[in-house]
């Protein structure tokens, strides 16, 4: 045989060889993640004080305890916060500037269509809460509304029944019950 | 300081099923106003399971009121908003525990449309520290027109990692749609507008070497 | 346990990882770890130690991951600090033996997984590899089991590239003349 063939041939029985795994190969790994795992980070030094570092010497009804408060007090505030309590019937932008919701514009250009509504997350879907107003000129429908920050999703309504997504906005995934929802995102700067 | 702790653990302890309870009888009121009680029980549940892990709420109401205005019976309204709830947990997981609740509903859109999880853990790279709902947005908007997941992918993550903002993302989109409404191939007019706006980029960035200047980003 | 982002480089989870991302430091683990353990594991000759130095490895790879740069490799960066732990373990114990791993150890200690075939293969690399000093072992596993490049080889040890190539090749001879079959030209 060619003397190059030969050495790839031996090498190739001999890396076989060494890269067979071994039946303490796993337990070491997860011995190694177990020990990765109980170490902290710098960065989460500021509760080094209650949990031990490399070995656990803490009384545990206390870490225990500790650990249920941050959680509680966390789950609490974030419930408070990000939760929506009732329905919200919308109504076309009046009164005193709110700083959680900004004023948003939907038109559609819908010629023939005799009454189009938005139905969406921030009317819970609801195609009687929202009529838009037919534009003077003939075939734009606008929809002026207050929308709390965050991401959207909606349709077009036109005559209670043909449900169309709006042309000029971006698509969000298939929602499970047919077509792809239409996406505004309402943030600091101008929504889409 | 080692004293008070305790008591406001206990404080805080007492206070919490208060709290929880009220969120969910809230949850339950919501739900059964538009929802037959077996759907509402059963989606009720899920937005619970979603609270405790610290993931938007909201969205799995809405997607629940959204089926009920489709018409979708109720193995099909809770198959929604089970959906919703596995690809939120999902897109936290792809964009890392520190993700806003917008950038977490947006992902859970994205990997709904068929977008990897990778693309958003690259995503994240691509931008440390900015908000990625408006990339998440556009990338799934492009895979639900019908470019394909990685050519989307590449092409937003390229265009997030070379400095574009939300308002460049969002006109690369359109250029996109236009490109792609003229007849051009999904995942050619991506790549290509996408290429465009980075030797444009490159033109601009270069003082003094003038818009022929070559740039040297890696192109998708 | 299953790697969470299969599809990312290891510069992209290395990145992930160093910004505070658990899970993609257990993704380095989970794709790296079996590399590292067989190489310490063939070098030192002994379990006990192999583990050791392998987990010392990850510890400080990972707290070091700040001085990690993307454009080298990350399993050349991390094989260099294996390749120095498992050098100061062995160093430790030059003072002790003369040889790292006896014959008799290395036919105790080869793995025993495998059908009985892949088991004798293991025993006579063990036997093979006790023959040689450190130096020589450690190229020999970094080339033709780890199949690395000279450069980085040279980049991790230390070492000059025609240097290492030539501990490779004397090295191969020596575990060639003791492999069976070797010479018989089938």
């Amino acid at each position: 045989m060619d003397p190059e063939r030969e050495e790839k041939r031996v090498d190739e029985r001999i890396r076989a060889a060494y890269r067979q795994p071994s039946a303490a190969d796993e337990p070491a790994r997860e011995r190694l993640i177990a020990r990765l795992a109980s170490e902290r980070t710098p960065r989460a030094s500021g509760l080094r004080g209650w949990f031990a570092v490399r070995e656990y010497h803490a009384r545990p009804v206390w870490v225990f305890a500790t650990l249920v408060a941050v959680l509680a007090v966390g789950s609490w505030l974030g419930a408070r916060f990000a939760g929506r309590h009732a329905p919200i019937a919308m109504v076309p932008v009046a009164g005193p500037s709110d700083a959680s919701t900004l004023p948003v514009t939907f038109v559609l250009r819908a010629p023939g269509a005799t009454r189009v509504a938005v139905v969406g997350d921030f009317n819970n879907w609801d195609a009687s809460a929202t009529p838009m107003a037919h534009s003077g000129s003939g075939d734009l429908w606008v929809l002026n509304v207050r929308l709390p920050r965050g991401v959207h999703l909606y349709w077009f309504v036109l005559d209670g029944s043909e449900w169309r997504p709006d042309p000029s906005a971006p698509l969000a995934a298939d929602g499970s019950f047919g077509g792809h929802n239409s996406v505004v995102v309402v943030n600091g700067g101008s929504g889409l | 300081m080692n004293r008070a702790l305790p008591l406001v653990a206990v404080l805080v302890l007492m206070l919490a099923p208060a709290a929880r309870a009220g969120d969910e009888a809230s949850d339950e009121a919501r739900l059964g106003a538009r929802l037959a009680p077996d759907v509402a029980r059963q989606v009720a549940v899920l937005v619970q399971e979603a609270r405790a892990a610290g993931l938007p709420t909201d969205p799995l109401v809405a997607r629940a009121f959204e089926g009920a205005s489709r018409g979708a019976d109720a193995a099909g309204i809770v198959g929604g908003v089970r959906r919703q709830a596995g690809a939120q947990a999902a897109a936290r997981g792809a964009l890392g525990n520190g993700s806003q609740p917008d950038e977490i509903v947006a992902g859970a859109s994205a990997l709904l449309a068929g977008v990897p999880a990778d693309s958003l853990a690259r995503l994240r790279l691509a931008r440390p520290g900015g908000s990625l709902v408006i990339p998440l947005v556009v990338l799934c908007d492009l895979v639900a027109r019908g470019v394909p997941a990685d050519a989307a992918s590449v092409a937003v993550v390229t265009a997030a990692r070379a400095g574009a903002t939300d308002n460049v993302l969002l006109r690369i989109r359109e250029r996109i749609h236009t490109g792609i409404e003229n007849g051009g191939a999904p995942a050619g007019t991506t790549g290509e507008v996408v290429r465009q706006w980075l030797r444009v980029t490159a033109g601009h960035g270069r003082h003094g070497e003038g818009a022929g200047g070559e740039s040297k980003r890696k192109t998708p | 346990m299953q790697d969470a982002r299969l599809g990312l480089t290891d510069a992209e989870v290395a990145a992930l990882a160093r910004a505070g991302d658990q899970s993609a430091r257990s993704s380095l683990v989970l794709r790296h770890h079996a590399s590292c353990l067989r190489f310490a594991r063939h070098l030192l000759g002994e379990d006990a130690d192999a583990e050791d130095a392998v987990q010392e490895t990850f510890v400080r790879a990972l707290a070091a991951l700040g001085r990690y740069e993307e454009r080298n490799a990350f399993r050349g960066w991390l094989f260099q600090i294996l390749v120095h732990r498992c050098r100061s373990l062995a160093a430790g114990r030059m003072r002790r033996r003369e040889r790292f791993v006896s014959d008799d150890h290395a036919l105790e200690r080869a793995a025993v997984a495998g059908d009985e075939a892949s088991q004798d293969a293991q025993r006579t690399l063990a036997v093979a590899l006790a023959g040689l000093d450190l130096d020589h072992r450690e190229a020999f596993l970094l080339r033709v089991g780890e199949e690395m490049e000279y450069e980085e080889m040279s980049r991790l040890t230390g070492v000059q590239v025609s240097a290492l190539r030539m501990r490779v090749k004397r090295a191969r001879d020596h575990v060639r003349a003791r492999w069976p079959g070797a010479n018989d030209g089938s």
